[in-house]
């Protein structure tokens, strides 16, 4: 199994990408926008 | 019944039900706006297989196999690039452009930034390299069709060239959406389907990869053994910020229902892209060990596939690959229609132009850049791959950081947006050609200084000027959440 030692940095930055992008998306859709954006009424 | 006649079975099912689907389309449209956008009513689902499918091109089959072939794991870094870019184009991106809603993007830079001239400028920088892309487009449907049916390249350029500009004029937006996600099926049956016959051919993958460790010992590491750290780093910054800059994905989300379509396309391509490109570094490594030695790396998977595979197979394979062309090569023929239409025929020459000229003068736009495309394929001055990074270092240098910078850099100003369009475009092309000429060394590609210089040239002219009221009123108007779903 060296090869999937030799490849590991690489799938391990695959992975991580689509942990980040599916988590993110999942807290917009939850709340409707980001943690740091502000929504009208704090705006306002 | 001969191998020929399964394999044009399999291959004109495929095509004639991409077809029907641009003449449905074709029906559809009434002006413009159904012409340039889909009417604005995208679902996700829609925006995910028309980024998917016009990102992954044909160069998936030719070109970036080949780069497999040859670098091994180290073309990871390309993809990433792209990958890391789905993050923030539909995230950072997306939702601001669908607040913003109209047509190009050079319209949104000249608002953003209340330079009408801004306009004309970038859409002509936009179409000169999105023309050397369509290039590099009608070279892989050449290649299909040469290896196919044996026709002179040439013949076979301009018959891909003629047939992608015709698709394109019936069909519109709406066929390059509904198209684009019966493709990514294709394109994702197609990669797939090769798999077993590979890991067949190639005795097992464990015989596979010790025949790798046998001709390239470190294939397997993030570097390939063949590649420098600073290469995968450019090639990275390239893949990134060229699709940043691209209009052809950007426009995507003017297509949008709403900003929540927006997220959720975030997610969907985010959860499809990567896995996609593993699954072609397995088949690219199963290709090496099959192949070791081939002359023309670029028709390594489609030589195996005419081997090794069973004809109907073929046909629906080769029929991926031409839905994968047609795919990539619709979305930047009517992204640069559209803005050599909107942005410099309507704000240059026309203003008052009626909604029904704009129409046929669009088709006319997409019919000639197809046929201007036509003789760099023909040319094909170099490998697939390469071709599409010249257009990618120059749409990052010159769009993706002031695209980037214009949506959240709230004092960046008119004068600043000018100097980082005009310093990352010249120093990106002049760099470039010099290394291509010859006349400076290739070891460093320009992205990365580019990059670093247009983004101080950004700051400093910045500081040094004052953004006006119309600058600000546009940025704050980009985050006003109240335009969500509107």
């Amino acid at each position: 199994m060296q090869w999937l030692k030799d490849v590991f940095f690489c799938f391990f930055n695959v992975f991580l990408q689509i942990a980040i992008a599916v988590i993110m998306g999942l807290i917009w859709l939850k709340n409707d926008r980001f943690p740091w954006e502000k929504t009208s009424q704090e705006k306002d | 019944m001969s191998w020929t006649f399964w394999m044009n079975v399999g291959f004109f099912i495929v095509l004639a039900y991409l077809f029907y689907v641009a003449v449905v389309s074709y029906l559809r449209i009434k002006n413009t706006s159904g012409y340039y956008l889909a009417n604005r009513e995208a679902p996700a689902y829609l925006i995910v297989g028309s980024l998917m499918a016009s990102t992954v091109s044909g160069g998936m089959f030719f070109g970036m196999v080949a780069y497999y072939y040859n670098l091994g794991a180290a073309v990871f870094w390309m993809n990433l690039g792209v990958a890391w870019s789905w993050i923030i184009i539909c995230y950072f991106i997306g939702p601001k452009l669908r607040r913003f809603g109209q047509f190009t993007i050079p319209e949104y830079l000249a608002q953003r930034f209340d330079s009408p001239s801004l306009r004309v400028v970038f859409s002509i920088i936009t179409t000169l390299w999105m023309v050397v892309l369509m290039g590099s487009v009608l070279v892989q449907g050449g290649l299909l069709f040469e290896y196919m049916y044996g026709v002179d390249y040439a013949t076979a350029i301009v018959v891909i060239g003629v047939a992608v500009g015709l698709y394109t004029v019936f069909g519109g937006m709406f066929a390059v959406l509904k198209t684009d996600w019966i493709s990514m099926w294709i394109l994702l049956a197609g990669a797939f389907v090769a798999l077993p016959y590979l890991l067949k051919t190639g005795g097992g993958w464990s015989n596979i990869v010790d025949t790798i460790y046998t001709i390239q010992p470190a294939f397997f590491t993030s570097l390939g053994g063949r590649t420098t750290f600073f290469t995968a780093a450019s090639w990275f910054f390239i893949w990134c910020f060229g699709y940043l800059g691209h209009p052809g994905f950007l426009t995507r989300f003017y297509t949008a229902k709403n900003v929540r379509e927006v997220i959720k396309s975030g997610i969907g391509v985010s959860l499809l892209y990567m896995p996609l490109w593993v699954l072609i570094f397995f088949i690219s490594t199963s290709l090496r060990a099959i192949y070791p030695t081939i002359g023309d790396p670029e028709l390594v998977w489609i030589t195996f596939m005419f081997e090794h595979v069973p004809p109907i197979v073929v046909g629906f394979a080769m029929a991926a690959v031409l839905a994968a062309v047609l795919s990539s090569a619709n979305t930047w023929l009517l992204t640069a229609a559209t803005s050599v239409c909107k942005d410099i025929y309507q704000c240059a020459f026309d203003k008052n132009v009626s909604d029904k000229k704009l129409l046929t003068i669009s088709k006319v736009a997409v019919m000639v850049l197809s046929l201007i495309a036509i003789p760099i394929g023909i040319w094909r001055p170099t490998y697939i791959m390469e071709l599409m990074m010249i257009a990618y270092l120059i749409a990052g240098s010159s769009g993706g950081l002031v695209i980037l910078l214009s949506m959240y850099y709230k004092n960046m100003t008119t004068q600043a947006a000018w100097a980082g369009i005009i310093s990352g475009a010249l120093i990106a092309t002049v760099w470039r050609t010099l290394q291509l000429v010859g006349t400076i060394s290739s070891a460093i590609n320009p992205i990365i200084p580019t990059i670093l210089v247009a983004l101080a040239i950004i700051i400093i002219v910045s500081k040094a000027t004052k953004p006006t009221e119309a600058t600000l009123a546009m940025f704050n108007k980009l985050n006003d959440k109240s335009q969500d779903y509107a």
